[in-house]
Order: C-alpha cells, then sequence, then structure tokens
C-alpha cells in the first residue's frame, strides 16, 4: 500500500487485534517448542551421520547426547501439547470454530494463487486482495497439521522404541527414524526460510514483525496485507 | 571201579563227539548271537546310555591297535593304540566322526554360519591362501585346487583334532600307508590329565607319524623315529633295518608303564566335558601387542563358566556353536538357549521358563537407555565382544591360522596371516556384527574371469632365484663366515673374528640363526653408497674387500692381500661349494692358484696355493668388488648374491611385507612357462592376488593393480572375548560409534598383505554395513523429492515476491 494513499479517507479503525492471547500463547508454544527441536535434533541427526559433524569429533564440545536428547523429547512433548490443546480449542470454542472456518482452503485460494502468479509474471499489476489468511498463510497452517502428525507420531515410536517394537511392529524403528529425520529436514527449511521471510524477512516487513507478541496490525498493514478482512471489520462496525 | 565194557566206551565216546559237536554249535550260536549283539549295539548306539551320574566314569581299559589287537604295553616294539579300536569298543566312532570336529569332508553343509577358513602360508612365496572344504565365502576348497588330503593335513593338523581329511577313503594311496591315518584324536579334547601336548602332536604330525601322535602327544608313551624318512613301500609290519638305527629309524613305542595297570589296562584321565585348555589349544586368540597379564579372560569364563557350558553337543558330537539363527539352521530349537540373546534374553515368553533368559544365573540386561534400534540391528557381540573398536582396529593372531601354542626350541608361530579386527559387517540375519578379516595373497592363472591359485610347489620352482632372496643373501654370508673362520685361523694372538654384514646408510643387515635377515641401526662411519659388504668388528665396520693397489710393489706383503688369500683360501674348502672362489673388482678377478706343493705333510689343505691378480680379464667392470665362484672351470661367473636378491632381500628383510613389486614383476614373466606345464590352457595368464588388488604385468611391463572379486576379503564373525556393560560398547558414551572419527563408521581399512605396493585400495567400515534398506528407499526418495520441490516453489515465490516488493515493483498513480 503507498503511502501516497489517504488513509484517512478510508473508514474503520487504525488498529486491528487480529490475534488473541490465547492464540499468540498457542503460537509461541508452538515456536518455542519448534526451535528447541530443531536445535537440538540437529546435533541428534549428525550422531546418525557423523560425517556431517562439522564442529569436531565430539558432541561433548557442545553438550551430552543424554541432555540433548531429553531436552529434544521434552520440546517434542510441548509440540504434541499444544498440538492436542489446538485441537481442542478448535472443537470446543466459539473463536476457534471461527478461526478454523477462516484456515479452511475456499476456491479464493486457487484464484488468488493465480491471481499472484499473473502479478509475478507481470501479467498483473496488483496483488490479490487477501481476506483474513492469504492463501500462503493458510498453506503455513496446514503444512503444521501435516508436519506434527509426522513429527509427533514417529517421534513417539522413536521415544517409547521399545513399546513400539513390542505392539507396532509393522512400524520398525528405522523407518519412523528415516521419516522424522525427512520431515524434520523439511519443516525446518520451510520454517527458516519460508515463513520467516513471510513474517519477517520480507522488504515489506524487515527486520521483523512483532505481530506473533502482541497480535496488532495497524490500519495499514491491514489494507495492504488483508484489505477484505478490514474492509469487513469496517463495515461491521 | 570196574571197568567199562567196549560197548560202553563207544556209547560214551559217541555221546561225548555228540555233546562236543552240540557244545560247539552251542558256542557258535551264542557268539553269533553276541557278535551280532555287539555290532548291533556299536552301530545303533553311540556309547553307554547315561545312567543319570554326573560323575565321568574312570576310563581303565585295555587299549587296542589298529587291527583290533590288544596292546601288550611292555613288550619290545608295541604299536601305537588305535582310538577308533580302542574307544570305538563303547563308543561308535563311525557316529562321533561326523560331529562338527569332524566332518568338514564328510558334511561340508553341516555347519551353518560362515567360521573361520584354514589359511595356508607360506611366507617367502608371498602366499596365504584361505581354504575350506565347507565352501566358505572368498575361500577355496583345497580338492578342487589340487592340493591334496595329504598335503592339507600335513600342514594343518596340528590345530586338527584328527579324523576328517586325516582318515582318506583310500588309504593306500601315496604316503599314507607310511604315515597311517590320522584318527579322530578324542583326547585331545577329552584328556584331564595335564600331560595332553600339542605341540608333541605338532612333531610328530611334521614326522609324518600320523600313527603313532595320539600315542605321543597324550603322554601315554613316548614315540621316536620318524616316518617321513621312511621310503613309500614301508608299513609298519616291515622289519627294523639293524644297518640304519640313526637316520630312517621306523617309529617306535614306548609306553610308559606306570600309567598301565598289571593286567596292562591303561589309565585314561578322561574328561566327559573338556576343559577349557583343551578348546583352547585350538581356538586361543591374541591382539598382536598385547602382553599375557594384559589379557583379559573372557567374562564368562571370570565367573566359572566353561566353554562347555555353552558350546554343548551330545554322544554324537555335534557341537552347539552358539551364533543366534543356530536354532534354525539345524532345525532343532532346543539350542535356541544357548546364543547370547537366548541365555540372557530369552524369547521373551515368560510363561516358559526357557522364555525368560536368566540361565545358568545369565545376567537379564534390560537395555533402557540403548535405543531398540541397536538391538533390533547389532548383533549382541557388536558391543560386548573382542577388541573395543572405540580407538582403531586390532591386528590379531588366531590359533589356528598363526600356529599358536606350539612350544618348542622353534617358535612355530608365524606373523602372517594378518588378521584384522573388529570389521563391523551386516550379516545374513541383517544384523551388524564384528568380524575377523584378512585379504588372500596368492599367485594365479587367470582365464577369463576364472581366477585358479597355482599350486605352492609350483611357485616354489619358478620362484626359485625370485623369490627366495632371502635366502641366497643368507647363504652369501654363511660363505663369507666360512672364509672368516679361515681367516681367524691365520691371525696370532687375540684376534675377534668380524661379522660379515651388508650396511646401508641406516641399518646393518645380519644373518640370524634361521637364516633370515635381521636389521638393526647404523651407528659405524663406513661410508655406503647404496649398500655394501662389511666385516663388523663390534668396535667398527670395514668394507668386505680392502682397497689394494696392485701396481704397487707392496700389495703382494699388504694386510689386505692376506685376507684376500686366507678368504679365498677358506672358501675354496667348503663343502658343496658351487665352484672355485674368486673376487672380482673393477676389471679384474684375483683367484687362487695351485703351486704344487700340496703334499707338505702337516700343511692346512690350502698350503700349496698363492693368489693371482688377472687385471683387465672382466670385459665390464663390476660395480662393486666382490667375491664370486667360478663355475664350470671359470666358464661362468656366480655372485654369491645378485644385486637383485640383496636389494631384494633388504627391502623385505624385518618386513611383514615380505614380496616386492619388482619380485612379482619377475614372477609374473617366468610364470607363464610354468602355467603351460601344468594346465593345457593355453590362454590362461599370470597374475598375482594380493592386498585386495589383482595384479598383473601391462604390455610395457609395469605392474597394475585392479579390483577383482578374487581379491576381496575374507571374513568370519568373532565372538567370545566378552565385556561386561562397564565395558562394552556405547555403554557410557554414544560417541564410542556416533561421532566424526569414530571407527564403526569410519575405520579406513587398508588391504595388508605381504606386497610391499604402492598402490592400495581404501575402504570405509561404513562400506561393509551394507547400508542399502532397499524397503525404505521410496520412502527416502518421497521425501527427497517432496523437499525438493517444495522448497524449489517455495524459494521461487520469494524470490518473485522480494522482487516485485524492490526492484520490479509497480508504479505508483
Amino acid at each position: 500500500m503507498s503511502s501516497s494513499i489517504d488513509l484517512s479517507a478510508i473508514p474503520g479503525p487504525e488498529k486491528v487485534q487480529r490475534f488473541s492471547l490465547n492464540l499468540r500463547l498457542q503460537h509461541i508454544i508452538l515456536a518455542i517448542s519448534t526451535m528447541t527441536l530443531i536445535l537440538t535434533g540437529i546435533p541428534m541427526f549428525c550422531f546418525r551421520h557423523p560425517e556431517l559433524m562439522w564442529w569436531g569429533a565430539e558432541s561433548n564440545t557442545l553438550m551430552d547426547l543424554a541432555a540433548i536428547r531429553g531436552i529434544h523429547r521434552w520440546a517434542g512433548a510441548g509440540l504434541t501439547g499444544i498440538g492436542i490443546y489446538h485441537m481442542l480449542w478448535l472443537a470446543y470454542t466459539r473463536a476457534g470454530r471461527r478461526e478454523f472456518l477462516y484456515w479452511l482452503p475456499t476456491w479464493k485460494d486457487v484464484v488468488d494463487v493465480t491471481h499472484m502468479s499473473m502479478y509475478f509474471l507481470f501479467l498483473r499489476k496488483d496483488r490479490p486482495r487477501f481476506d483474513r489468511y492469504a492463501y500462503f498463510e493458510k498453506f503455513d497452517y496446514w503444512a503444521v497439521y501435516w508436519g506434527c502428525v509426522i513429527m509427533c507420531g514417529t517421534g513417539l515410536v522413536l521415544w517409547f522404541d521399545k513399546w513400539a517394537a513390542a505392539n507396532l511392529s509393522w512400524f520398525p524403528y528405522d523407518l519412523a527414524a528415516l521419516i522424522h529425520a525427512d520431515e524434520a529436514i523439511l519443516a525446518t527449511l520451510a520454517i527458516v526460510i519460508w515463513h520467516f521471510y513471510n513474517v519477517h524477512y520480507n522488504p515489506h516487513k524487515f527486520p521483523g514483525s512483532l505481530l506473533w507478541l502482541h497480535g496488532e496490525m495497524t490500519k495499514e498493514e491491514m489494507l495492504d496485507e488483508h484489505p477484505v478482512e478490514y474492509e469487513r471489520i469496517a463495515k461491521e462496525q | 571201579m570196574a571197568p567199562l565194557s567196549r560197548s560202553n566206551k563207544r556209547i560214551l565216546t559217541r555221546r561225548s563227539s555228540r555233546l562236543k559237536q552240540l557244545s560247539l554249535v552251542i558256542i557258535a550260536a551264542l557268539c553269533l548271537t553276541m557278535g551280532q549283539g555287539v555290532a548291533g549295539a556299536s552301530e545303533t548306539e553311540i556309547g553307554h546310555p547315561w545312567d543319570g551320574s554326573q560323575v565321568t566314569p574312570i576310563h581303565h581299559i585295555p587299549i587296542t591297535d589298529a587291527d583290533g589287537n590288544r596292546i601288550v604295553p611292555h613288550i619290545e616294539y608295541p604299536n601305537p593304540f588305535s582310538y577308533q579300536q580302542t574307544c570305538g569298543v563303547c563308543h561308535s566312532y563311525e557316529k562321533i566322526s561326523h560331529g562338527t570336529h569332524f566332518n568338514s569332508v564328510a558334511d561340508p553343509e553341516d555347519f551353518g554360519r560362515p567360521g573361520q577358513p584354514w589359511v595356508y602360508v607360506d611366507e617367502h612365496l608371498g602366499i596365504q591362501l584361505p581354504l575350506s572344504y565347507r565352501n566358505l565365502p572368498n575361500t577355496f576348497n583345497p580338492d578342487k585346487i589340487g592340493l591334496s588330503r595329504w598335503d592339507f593335513v600335513l600342514n594343518f593338523a596340528s590345530h586338527l583334532p584328527g579324523g576328517d581329511m586325516g582318515e582318506p577313503e583310500n588309504a593306500y594311496a601315496g604316503r599314507w600307508p607310511v604315515a597311517g591315518p590320522l584318527e579322530a584324536n578324542c583326547l585331545a579334547c577329552h584328556n584331564g590329565g595335564d600331560r595332553q601336548d600339542l605341540s608333541e602332536w605338532a612333531k610328530q604330525i611334521k614326522r609324518e607319524n600320523f600313527r603313532w601322535a595320539a600315542t605321543a602327544a597324550s603322554g601315554i608313551g613316548e614315540v621316536r623315529g620318524m616316518a617321513s624318512r621312511l621310503p613309500d613301500w614301508w608299513n609298519f609290519l616291515t622289519p627294523f633295518n639293524p644297518d640304519d638305527s640313526i637316520y630312517a629309524v621306523p617309529p617306535q613305542v614306548k609306553y610308559d608303564m606306570t600309567n598301565f595297570s598289571s593286567k596292562s589296562f591303561a589309565f585314561f584321565d578322561i574328561e566327559g566335558s573338556p576343559t577349557d585348555d583343551r578348546c583352547l589349544q585350538c581356538h586361543s586368540t591374541l591382539i598382536v601387542g598385547k602382553e599375557r597379564e594384559e589379557v583379559d579372560p573372557d567374562i564368562h569364563t571370570v565367573s566359572g563358566m566353561n566353554c562347555v557350558n555353552c558350546h554343548r553337543n551330545g554322544l554324537d558330537h555335534k557341537i552347539t556353536r552358539g551364533y543366534e539363527t543356530e536354532h534354525v539352521d539345524r532345525d532343532d530349537p532346543s539350542i535356541a538357549e544357548f546364543s547370547c540373546k537366548g541365555c540372557h534374553l530369552g524369547s521373551g515368553d515368560v510363561t516358559d521358563m526357557s522364555g525368560r533368559g536368566g540361565r545358568l544365573g545369565a545376567p537379564v540386561p534390560k537395555h533402557e537407555t540403548v535405543p531398540i534400534i541397536h538391538l533390533d540391528s547389532l548383533t549382541c557381540t557388536a558391543c560386548h565382544s573382542g577388541h573395543a573398536a572405540n580407538k582403531d582396529l586390532a591386528t590379531v593372531r588366531t590359533a589356528i591360522a598363526n600356529r599358536l601354542g606350539i612350544a618348542g626350541r622353534a617358535i612355530w608361530a608365524l606373523e602372517t596371516p594378518q588378521i584384522i579386527e573388529p570389521v563391523f559387517i551386516r550379516g545374513d540375519d541383517g544384523k551388524i556384527g564384528p568380524h575377523r578379516m584378512m585379504w588372500p595373497a596368492y599367485w594365479a592363472s587367470v582365464t577369463s574371469d576364472t581366477v585358479t591359485p597355482v599350486l605352492p610347489e609350483t611357485v616354489t620352482t619358478v620362484g626359485e632365484g625370485i623369490l627366495d632372496v632371502e635366502k641366497q643373501v643368507g647363504q652369501a654370508i654363511e660363505w663369507l663366515k666360512k672364509g672368516e673362520n679361515a681367516q681367524a685361523s691365520e691371525q696370532l694372538g687375540d684376534y675377534e673374528m668380524p661379522e660379515p654384514v651388508i650396511v646401508t646408510a641406516d641399518k646393518i643387515y645380519r644373518v640370524d640363526v634361521d637364516g633370515r635377515l635381521d636389521a638393526e641401526d647404523n651407528t659405524s662411519t663406513m661410508p655406503v653408497e647404496g649398500w655394501a659388504w662389511g666385516r663388523d668388528f663390534g668396535t667398527h665396520i670395514e668394507p668386505l674387500v680392502p682397497s689394494i693397489d696392485m701396481d704397487s710393489m707392496e700389495a703382494m706383503s699388504s694386510p689386505g692381500y692376506n685376507y684376500i688369500v686366507n678368504m679365498l683360501n677358506g672358501l675354496r674348502n667348503i663343502d658343496g661349494a658351487p665352484g672355485e672362489p674368486a673376487l672380482t673388482s673393477g676389471t679384474s678377478i684375483f683367484l687362487n692358484v695351485f703351486t704344487g706343493e700340496e703334499d707338505y705333510p702337516t700343511s692346512p689343505a690350502y698350503w700349496g696355493y698363492q693368489c693371482v691378480y688377472f687385471g683387465d680379464a672382466l670385459e665390464e667392470a663390476v660395480e662393486k668388488p666382490s667375491f664370486i665362484w667360478l663355475v664350470d672351470g671359470g666358464a661362468s661367473l656366480v655372485e654369491f648374491a645378485s644385486d637383485y636378491a640383496v636389494e631384494n632381500a633388504l627391502a623385505t628383510a624385518d618386513s611383514p611385507q615380505p614380496v616386492t613389486e619388482a619380485q612379482v614383476v619377475k614372477m609374473l614373466e617366468t610364470l607363464p612357462s610354468a602355467l603351460a606345464d601344468e594346465s593345457a590352457e593355453t590362454t590362461a595368464t599370470p597374475a598375482y592376488v594380493a592386498n585386495g588388488l589383482l595384479w598383473t604385468v601391462d604390455a610395457e611391463g609395469k605392474l597394475a593393480g585392479k579390483p577383482h572379486t578374487a581379491a576381496e576379503p575374507v571374513s568370519w564373525p568373532l565372538a567370545h572375548n566378552v565385556r561386561g556393560v562397564g565395558q562394552s560398547m556405547g555403554a557410557l558414551r554414544c560417541e564410542d560409534c556416533h561421532a566424526k572419527d569414530a571407527p564403526f563408521y569410519y575405520a579406513e581399512l587398508t588391504p595388508n598383505g605381504p606386497l610391499q605396493a604402492a598402490m592400495a585400495p581404501t575402504l570405509t567400515m561404513k562400506d561393509f554395513h551394507k547400508d542399502d534398506y532397499k524397503p525404505y528407499q521410496t520412502i527416502s526418495n518421497f521425501f527427497k523429492w517432496l523437499i525438493i520441490i517444495t522448497m524449489s516453489l517455495l524459494i521461487l515465490h520469494i524470490i518473485a515476491d522480494a522482487l516485485r516488493r524492490t526492484v520490479c515493483k509497480p508504479r505508483e498513480n
């Protein structure tokens, strides 16, 4: 949104409380868990592939593997816990149910992807006008589902390996470890490159956004990123 | 009493005769019945049925020779006793001879998991050839490469308990009638006394006293004489030759009468369950470099167990080997408990006592902190057995490969083959376990893709003058020593005889009692270019040939001249000298010439000779002054040791790699003629397999090695030397294996062997893990492409977004 546009001429609030405290706390716990899992997962991955130990021969330079594994497991427990809470929140709260409807993919998302592609290819001059969640934000949300199911599922098999060997013999440890590691690589790359770009590093937001902390967006930001939602809010007022 | 009438006498006589006939019939019938009973018992029963007593019965029994005749031990020339005839009375020799230790020829497939092969080693010929009648991977069947049963027994029976290939079907061929069969040696395992002697057994084998070896080794009698010195037509019924009581003395037994009762019953101190010493005489291993006091016994032994507690067998002598899948291979669930897992972990079925594990008090570990993948993917031995691989791989010697445990004046133990452990290899059961490994080395003929070893005797013949360089140099030094002896006898007063040596800039080489070269650091000041013959006086070293100016007037009276005269005279008197000794220097020859005064009554043999100098006698100047032989009246000049011999001998002296590339080239150039003789295959090309490569000479005469299946290593799983939890791999730190330089993954294995090769492939331990995980490959590929495609799209999106937001942003109206 260009600063030359007179925002005051557009009706609506100056600030929008976009995310509730509950949702922000869920995100913070999710973020801390995920960061911890990534940081502790890398040395654990390298233990399985020692040729990747760029820091030297002995892991003790950083931390004992048992301690790393312990932290990783508790972070995994945090991720699993917040995942379960989120599902309950979606099911049992009005806010959750309302939010879930916004996260559901719609035909407009297909149109927006096409629109954005044409914009990138200079076939259109304007960006799509997004509602509460843009298609790439919905992608982030649903990717977490995919990731959580895989990572928590395989992680539990690795954590409770003896139980799994006795009761889930069709899902061997090796396979769980393989999937866990591969999905971890995908998730880490997606978060660090894709998600961080969209919310922090893109030229429009660099060096970063505090939306995750206060949950507020200015009128300008809303008109730039979620104009359809802003217009609806303005209309409802 | 009234005398009997004639008729009565006739009646009585007739009755008596009938009684005799009847009794003969009855006796014959009884004998037949008993005979059938005995024969039937020996065929159907392996031994006496066990009556339940835990005590091994006293064996105070008559001993019998091979013909079934009872031995009277105190006669002059008693026969050796036969196990088949002595023990076989009660224990079925036939069935026992199909037991694990005796059936490699008869039942080659009845063994299960591959074990250690036999290794034919000839260090001088550069051969270490893995052999097995059991068709183990990467080994050769002796029958198929032309190595006879006789040769096999002669080479390996020091650590064989007899039987098997020691009892050939045709016992009348070759030397077998002289030596006799090598019967299964019951006492090798079951002798509970302390007189069972492996060294004596080995000695008797080398003397070809096969029939007598068990008697001598058990200590029940002494055996003198050597069948190896007897002619092929000799057999043990041949009378003694009164004219030869020194050399060709047939083997004779003298029994130790303290072992016998007055009825000539022998006392055998039998252990029904062999003691560990009996097992370890053939199954010992040693980490090279470790002293005896540094070696920990196996943890099971320390806790009071014996080998046979796990390695059990019935009277059929099929011994439980104790690997995890043995009960499947042998289709015998009852032996499942005698593997590590079976005993310590059980099957997990707690309703069944045997399924709980913990037999004989075995601890049942929970492995709580060990991710279960380790239990699924690794054998128990990977963490608990052998040399702990958290540092480096070890070189190990085994009793049967390196001839351990043969004591005596000569050390029989071999440095080669060099076996390494632990090499972690994924086995057929899908688990990674520690193995011992060695690389084969042999001369071979190659036809298309078939690589066939050349027989050692062919290599010996072809290698004469090429591979026996150390022997040549040792012989030369011995000759020079004899020359020095003559030199010493000419000296007056205290004279310290110098020792002939070879000197290089940093080493001095002298010949040892075995005729081999020993190297030591050179601290002398004698200037040397390359190498030179020298005379070591203890305090200093002088060149072997002194410098003399023969054109000077004083030459004939110089010490150097006298030295040469004495040396030549000394060399001339060597028994079996190949020719007349001479000295070459530049283009000159010095030799002693007869002057006609040999009749001087008390003169030594060389008096009457005078050294004569022939200048410019040689067409080409020799590089080094050296002693030579004039052969065929001077028609040819033969060096004591050629430059080739000396250079190669110095290169291989004191080295575990006794073959140089130059020797290989020369051998491969010489072998084709021998191969043409050996087989009709004219297309066969010679090759040398060593150090993990197949070596051939190319068109330019250069040696080149290439990988080949024939050069691949042979390996076999190891067990024992068990370490408890505190000493096991990974017990306290995952980094024992999961570290950048952990040998479990990254140990570099450079194939070893007899060749001093500049080129060698390097393998990494991980190569042997065979981590192909084929079932998981699809999933792995799915994630790989998922990551690539997803991240590519996302990154494209980012780039496009960034460009549109900055460089290519739309114009503002």
